[in-house]
């Protein structure tokens, strides 16, 4: 609940965050008083429309040539100006070049008729030609602008200082007639484009400005041709192994999705916190990039290198320690639906899940690591740039070999959840590369400026979504604040003014706030997570525990089926009444220990004696139950009816309400007249009864009737009637249950109604009791030691020769249960 | 089906283990074949007590997916418990009242006379074939 509450909270917040953000990012504008000129002009325009407020005539300002490999930026302007109230009129040419992934070297070459005045920010501490003695920066930049702009101005000063892109040439031109001043800044900006920007200060206190960003850029492949080859063909290896690694997530991913094995929350989910990440990268990622750059400073080289080798990995293990604190991942890979995705055994796609897993593994060290190692990192990569300039190595090289560097200590740190997804060593070694490999590809992607933003917001989103499902809402929520707060105090520290974005800042921190709160509040719950997870002992202790519980559980159920047991074969009548001018036999072996098969023995309201067998559907315990049911709705049906059909049409009314469809009852009902000697048998769903004269022929009496419980009154009463017969002295009846006729053998054939009759035809003389045991001893002899399924009820009635009444001696014959049955058996029957 | 595949290699006493085995659990299958709007279902082998589960889950897997025209092909249906007929029974009323129907086809005799003893007979309207069973259903549309 409150995790929910949480996420909520967040997510809300993020939101608004994000729409301030997005609302008020284009009421950004650093000159208020700016007069621009027409939005989206070309660059001649906008420069006309400066060059007319001053009334200068812009004869032509040509563009040249703009070239770009993939981290070398070149271009070159041709510029003419006149002035027609100085009558001055020049042209010079702009080359600036902007070397390395940051774009921080920079070359720039002015011509003005032929003069070469050129500046390197980095290599070349000694200026060329004019620039003579200064080593400062700044120093080098006004004789750069002194030099080249000797001619146009009479008493011209610049400035030069580094910015947060690069580099920036101030030119304060002081005009003492009119007071007019300009300041010329120009430098890449993050994404690559080059931002030329020119700002007039009037005497009158009015600005004016105009920008020439971003410029289109477009690939290039003249300058520096055997370095070019180099990067691209790195990048080019790096994307590949980048793009299997993402492609073959996503196959993985919709595949699990289509096996069912992933639920869709976690895409919608993740989609969600994606988005939401992309928008604030978007909206943030700049002031982050600033902050990076910015921290890289001005501070001596051994400070840099320093910081990059102790706080990085520092930070890291912190951020790691904290996440294992917290141990909240768990309920956050919950809420994302993964849990059961990770805890698969990856048996046949092992190889490739296995990559899978560890490339996650590393997009999370990536991810937890990235807002405070990527600091330290760039400080690294600064100084190993700055080394490759003096060792005259290419300076990506150094980035490059960095990153993957830590990337690969990073997935090192990883490595248990590596281990536990890949038995095989060597491909333990060679998941942890290939995923530190795709992480560096990622990273490095972001440093490129070919549709850099998009990608990189993507690799934020996946690495931010990672870091919640490895090491939860902490650190997550570390990563994902820390990066844009961080960025957004630094520029509040830096400008010491409040921006209208740092609303969003105040939003951003406030959700983070409410985040940890939230998340403070829910680890304090006890019914936590971890505190189920056992040790070894614990699970084995539990383990035996359960053991002997279950033992003692099956043990108490053994006793209660016993009991069972026991309750529903005393429910069967333990000896047959006396009936005068009849014998009597009956026996009941469930199939298990309790059944669904019954007989009875009851005398009706009109002086008859009913004789029932019933078979419940199903069996087992259920059956049973019914089977009690049955038997007491018998009894006091009997009580009060005499007419079989009544008796049977009252039975299926209670049956037909209370079992709901679920079960029904097959019931042959036999009520015998000692006064006339006559039979008269109804069957319900059952069996048709067994008639062997004493003459020998046999046949089975069969009459219409439903079982009980199957259909409604109505249509049972319809499809019901009853056969009467006279018993002559001898004539021998059987009533059976289907246990009977269906028993099987062990080639799965029926017992069947055919040798049933042909059995009672042979045996059917004698006493009733060994009429019984001989059935009994045919079916065991039958089915040959082949496993009973059904219960066996069997009735044997015969006529006694002296059909008058006479006194019979009782006696009670406890039967022997046959051997093939285990079933308890209740045989009774009077003397012979 | 695989086990008694199975089984039958290792041989000896271990086959009289499958087979038994197989009675109880493995001699039964019901699959399920769509024709427009009534699903034909065949069953196959004994549906006693121990298969009737099974035979009960496929019918409440139609019910589930309101396929309330059923048509069963008794064809290789070889024998029927009264806890098989039970399931029959479970889901007449229900399918009925959503206004369908189980019909049945291609009942064997020794089948077709545990039907006639319990009375299904009156209950369930049998035919000589499945199709038969089907085509009632589109008959009446």
């Amino acid at each position: 609940m409150k995790l929910r509450l949480e996420w909520l909270l967040s997510v809300v917040l993020a939101i608004v965050a994000c729409v301030l953000v997005v609302m008020q990012a284009p009421q950004r504008e650093p000159y208020p008083d700016t007069k621009l000129a027409p939005a989206g002009s070309s660059i001649e325009k906008q420069a006309e429309a400066a060059a007319r407020f001053f009334g200068v005539e812009l004869e032509s300002w040509r563009y040249v040539a703009r070239t770009r490999s993939n981290t070398d930026l070149r271009l070159a302007f041709e510029n003419d100006l006149v002035d027609p109230r100085w009558q001055l009129r020049d042209s010079f040419s702009y080359v600036a070049q902007f070397f390395g992934p940051g774009r921080d070297r920079c070359v720039v070459e002015l011509d003005l008729h032929g003069r070469v005045v050129s500046f390197d920010n980095r290599a070349s501490r000694e200026p060329a030609e004019a620039m003579v003695g200064g080593p400062s920066l700044a120093a080098e930049a006004r004789l750069i602008a002194m030099t080249a702009y000797e001619r146009i101005w009479s008493s011209p000063y610049f400035s030069g200082e580094r910015d947060d892109y690069g580099f920036r040439l101030t030119a304060d031109a002081v005009l003492e007639r009119d007071g007019y001043a300009f300041e010329w800044t120009s430098g890449p900006d993050r994404a690559g484009m080059l931002t030329w920007k020119l700002r007039f200060l009037v005497r009158d206190g009015s600005i004016v400005h105009f920008q020439i960003s971003p410029m289109e850029l477009e690939p290039l492949r003249a300058v520096n041709r055997a370095r070019d080859q180099q990067y691209q063909l790195a990048f080019l290896l790096a994307l590949i192994v980048g793009l299997v690694a993402v492609i073959s997530a996503v196959v993985i991913m919709l595949l699990n999705l289509m096996r069912g094995r992933l639920p869709w929350r976690f895409v919608i989910r993740s989609a969600v916190l994606l988005s939401i990440f992309i928008v604030l990268d978007f909206a943030m990622g700049e002031r982050y990039n600033r902050l990076l750059i910015a921290l890289r400073g001005d501070y001596p080289e051994i400070v840099l290198l320093l910081t990059g080798a102790i706080i990085g990995p520092a930070a890291a293990l912190a951020v790691m320690a904290a996440g294992r604190a917290t141990r909240v991942a768990t309920d956050f890979r919950r809420w994302l639906g993964m849990e059961d995705f990770l805890q698969l055994k990856w048996n046949k796609a092992s190889v490739t899940s296995s990559f899978i897993a560890a490339f996650l593994t590393a997009c999370v060290w990536l991810g937890i690591s990235y807002a405070i190692l990527a600091v330290s990192l760039d400080s690294l990569a600064e100084s190993l740039t700055l080394a490759s300039t003096v060792l005259d190595v290419p300076p990506i090289a150094g980035i490059y070999s960095l990153r993957t560097l830590a990337i690969l200590l990073i997935v090192l740190f990883g490595f248990p959840v590596i281990k536990a997804h890949v038995r095989n060593r060597r491909l333990q070694a060679l998941v942890a590369v290939l995923a530190a490999t795709t992480g560096c590809v990622l990273v490095s992607l972001i440093e490129y400026p070919i549709g850099s933003l998009l990608l990189e917001a993507l690799a934020h989103g996946l690495l931010l979504v990672y870091v919640y499902h490895r090491h939860g809402v902490l650190s997550a929520a570390l990563g994902a604040i820390a990066a844009p707060v961080l960025g957004r105090a630094f520029v509040f520290f830096e400008r010491g003014e409040f921006e209208p974005q740092a609303w969003g800042l105040g939003v951003l921190v406030l959700s983070g706030v409410a985040l940890g709160v939230c998340t403070l509040l829910y680890l304090r719950n006890p019914s936590r997570e971890e505190e189920l997870r056992l040790s070894q002992e614990e699970f084995e202790t539990l383990k035996r525990e359960s053991e002997r519980h279950l033992v003692s559980r099956r043990e108490a159920l053994q006793g209660e089926f016993a009991l069972a047991e026991q309750a529903q074969r005393r429910m069967l009548p333990d000896h047959p009444p006396r009936v005068p001018g009849l014998e009597i036999a009956s026996v009941c072996l469930p199939a298990q220990q309790v059944g669904g098969d019954m007989f009875d023995y009851l005398m009706l309201p009109d002086g008859r004696w009913l004789f029932c067998v019933a078979d419940v559907s199903g069996k087992g315990v259920s059956a049973s139950l019914y089977m009690t049911m049955l038997k007491g709705l018998l009894k006091s049906v009997c009580q009060v009816r005499s007419d079989l059909c009544d008796i049977a049409s009252t039975l299926n009314q209670h049956l037909y309400r209370i079992t709901g469809r679920q079960s029904f009852v097959t019931v042959v009902l036999a009520a015998f007249d000692s006064a006339t000697s006559q039979l008269e048998i109804l069957r319900a769903g059952h069996p048709p009864a067994l008639h062997a004269s004493a003459s020998g022929s046999a046949s089975f009496i069969d009459s219409q009737g439903m079982g009980l419980g199957m259909v409604s009154n109505a249509l049972f009463s319809k499809k019901l009637n009853t056969v009467r017969l006279h018993l002559a002295p001898g004539d021998v009846v059987v009533l059976y249950s289907d246990g009977v006729t269906e028993a099987m053998n062990r080639q799965r054939e029926e017992y069947g109604p055919e040798r049933l009759e042909q059995l009672i035809k042979q045996e059917g003389r004698g006493n009733v009791v060994d009429i019984l045991e001989r059935v009994l001893a045919g079916l065991r002899i039958f089915q040959d030691g082949a496993a009973v399924h059904d219960d066996v009820t069997l009735m044997v009635l015969r006529a006694r020769k002296d059909a008058v009444a006479q006194a019979a001696d009782e006696q009670h014959l406890v039967a022997q249960t046959p051997a093939s049955f285990s079933a308890p058996a209740a045989v009774a029957g009077p003397p012979g | 089906m695989s086990t008694s595949d199975a089984s039958a290699e290792r041989g000896g006493d271990l086959r009289d283990f499958a087979k038994e085995d197989e009675a109880l659990t493995e001699g039964f299958r019901a699959t399920e074949e769509t024709r427009g709007d009534v699903v034909l279902l065949h069953l196959e082998g004994f549906l006693d007590a121990h298969t009737a589960a099974e035979f009960e889950s496929t019918m409440q897997r139609q019910v589930d997916t309101n396929a309330v025209r059923l048509a069963v092909d008794c064809e290789k249906l070889t024998y029927i418990s009264s806890a098989g007929l039970g399931v029959f029974m479970s889901f007449i009323e229900e399918l009925r009242e959503k206004g369908g129907d189980i019909r049945i086809g291609a009942l064997l005799p020794k089948v077709r006379q545990v039907f006639d003893i319990l009375g299904f007979t009156e209950i369930f309207q049998l035919f000589e074939t499945a199709d038969e069973a089907v085509r009632s259903f589109q008959e009446k549309e």
